[in-house]
């Protein structure tokens, strides 16, 4: 396989962005940047509207006002390939492994280097049913790559997975990213998991953002790094609304403990 | 280790017993004259009169006639309804179109249109395969639609979103998905079938397994009807080996379906 990897990533820009569901109000007039290529992981409690953000990029789903525009440099065409990634790895069960990556007219030599990048050559003629969780998922990967998306949207994909399981599939995802130049978006309850992967961290906070932190770290990035802990411990403390230095939490104390001497690192806007 | 193997043995051997037993005793039954003929004539005989039916040729012919009817009328009625199902699980107005009317009809048993049949089509042919027909169409149309309704909507929005649409979409996507509901139509329409031949078979024909049965009961031939009988159970178990072959070929993505230790 000597595939050229020539993908090219997609800015996002959206102007006071709103979606509505009746009378619940759950993007309000939201403002949102994404550069070409970056990694911006969305975070937030559960109905902040970060799924819906998600959907809304995908193209899913319709906002009820504002713009949301795509820009940069595209692969000519005006159609931009978006792919997402799901929570639930979506195969098709009675398609083999290879099939599924070969979905929506992927050349077969394609949809093989895909299947290679995820490092399931051998299982290329299995059933999905007889695959892990991990493995459906890294198929569910190759499927979205098979595509040269220029902008993936990852769906908390890695929720159901076991902590092993992730951080292999943290580097795949990081390394694939670095390597082909898509733009990614992904949506996550763990704030591990966002410091990890994104260049740009934003919480979403009622239908708007409400934090918007640069993780300035080197790659591939480790997790006992005292800066990686100040990071998680800053975007905790907003999400949790405790103080860092919370008498009760000891956790929280070493983590502004870690937290203070590593502040210029943080640059938070809004 | 020995008690596992001999359980196994045990297992193998115990649901032959009853049938087994029986055979022997209506036999022994029959020799002894405790059983006249005209009641039960002995399994030998029974044998004896299916060989001399196969040797003189009369047997396949009857059995082609029952089988042609069978199968025109399945092909017939199955089409119908998948058909019916595709449009209705497809199409929302199309559902709302035809279902309620469909489900309405569906409840009269199609055996208690037999005299309206007759004075539509006579006695002849046509009245046989629409009935045939018409006991097959109901079981496939239901589970057609059923299946297409359940298809996972989280798949349908991830092929969309790949690109995915018009017949690609339901040929890669909506159909297996609902394979598996048709296919159990298929097994119910094949037990309907079945039933409906021999209905419409002893009412009036000229040939077929039906009307073996029906012209040897004339001359109390006990043994031929027995035949008769036998040779629809044999067909009906055949039809449904078929129906469970094709459920293990195209369906052998499907954990239930994978050859493993339980099946």
């Amino acid at each position: 396989m000597t595939e050229q990897s020539t993908s090219w990533g997609v800015g996002i820009r959206a102007r006071n962005l709103q979606r509505h569901f009746g009378n619940l109000t759950v993007l309000k007039g939201l403002d949102l940047d994404i550069r070409a290529g970056e990694s911006l992981v969305i975070i937030g409690r559960s109905g902040c509207g970060k799924s819906t953000l998600l959907r809304l990029l995908a193209g899913l789903d319709q906002p009820d006002g504002g713009q949301l525009e795509f820009t940069g440099e595209t692969s000519g065409t005006s159609d931009h390939s978006v792919r997402m990634m799901y929570q639930e790895p979506r195969l098709l069960p009675w398609k083999t492994v290879i099939g599924n990556v070969e979905i929506g007219k992927v050349e077969s030599a394609r949809a093989k280097f895909a299947l290679h990048e995820v490092e399931l050559d051998s299982k290329a003629r299995h059933w999905p049913a007889s695959l892990s969780g991990g493995q459906k998922q890294r198929v569910a990967l190759a499927r979205a790559l098979a595509h040269r998306p220029e902008l993936l949207l990852l769906d908390e994909p890695l929720g159901a997975l076991d902590a092993l399981t992730r951080s292999t599939m943290h580097r795949l995802i990081e390394n694939l990213w670095q390597e082909h130049g898509f733009t990614l978006v992904m949506v996550t309850h763990d704030v591990s998991e966002a410091v990890m992967l994104a260049d740009r961290v934003i919480v979403l906070d009622g239908g708007a953002i409400g934090l918007d932190v640069s993780i300035r770290l080197p790659r591939p990035r480790v997790a006992t790094d005292p800066a990686f802990v100040g990071y998680e411990a800053r975007l905790l403390e907003y999400l949790t609304g405790v103080p860092a230095e919370a008498p009760d939490e000891t956790v929280s104390k070493h983590k502004r403990a870690t937290l203070l001497p590593e502040s210029g690192y943080l640059a938070i806007s809004n | 280790m020995s008690l596992s193997i001999r359980n196994r043995v045990l297992a193998g051997v115990l649901p032959w017993i009853l049938p087994v037993v029986l055979l022997l005793a209506w036999q022994t039954g029959a020799q002894l004259g405790w059983i006249t003929a005209r009641v039960l004539p002995a399994p030998t005989d029974v044998v004896a009169a299916g060989w001399r039916l196969t040797v003189s040729g009369e047997l396949w012919f009857h059995l082609k006639s029952s089988f042609e009817r069978a199968a025109v009328g399945f092909v017939i009625g199955g089409g119908i309804g998948l058909a019916l199902g595709f449009a209705t699980g497809l199409s929302r107005w199309l559902s709302l179109l035809l279902d309620s009317t469909l489900q309405m009809v569906r409840n009269i048993p199609h055996l208690a249109l037999i005299p309206l049949v007759i004075l539509w089509f006579g006695i002849d042919e046509t009245a046989k395969i629409f009935l045939v027909a018409l006991g097959s169409v109901f079981p496939i149309y239901l589970n057609t639609y059923h299946g297409i309704r359940n298809v996972d909507p989280q798949l349908l929005e991830m092929a969309r979103s790949y690109g995915v649409k018009g017949f690609a979409l339901f040929w890669h996507v909506v159909l297996p998905g609902a394979l598996p509901s048709i296919l159990v139509g298929v097994r119910f329409a094949l037990g309907f079938m079945w039933l409906t031949l021999i209905v419409s078979e002893t009412i009036s024909a000229t040939d077929g397994i039906g009307y073996l049965a029906m012209d040897a009961r004339e001359f109390m031939q006990t043994d031929v009807v027995l035949v008769a009988i036998l040779l629809y159970a044999v067909l009906g178990k055949l039809a449904d080996l078929c129906a469970k072959g094709l459920e293990l070929w195209w369906l052998r993505w499907h954990p239930a379906y994978q050859r493993g230790e339980g099946v």
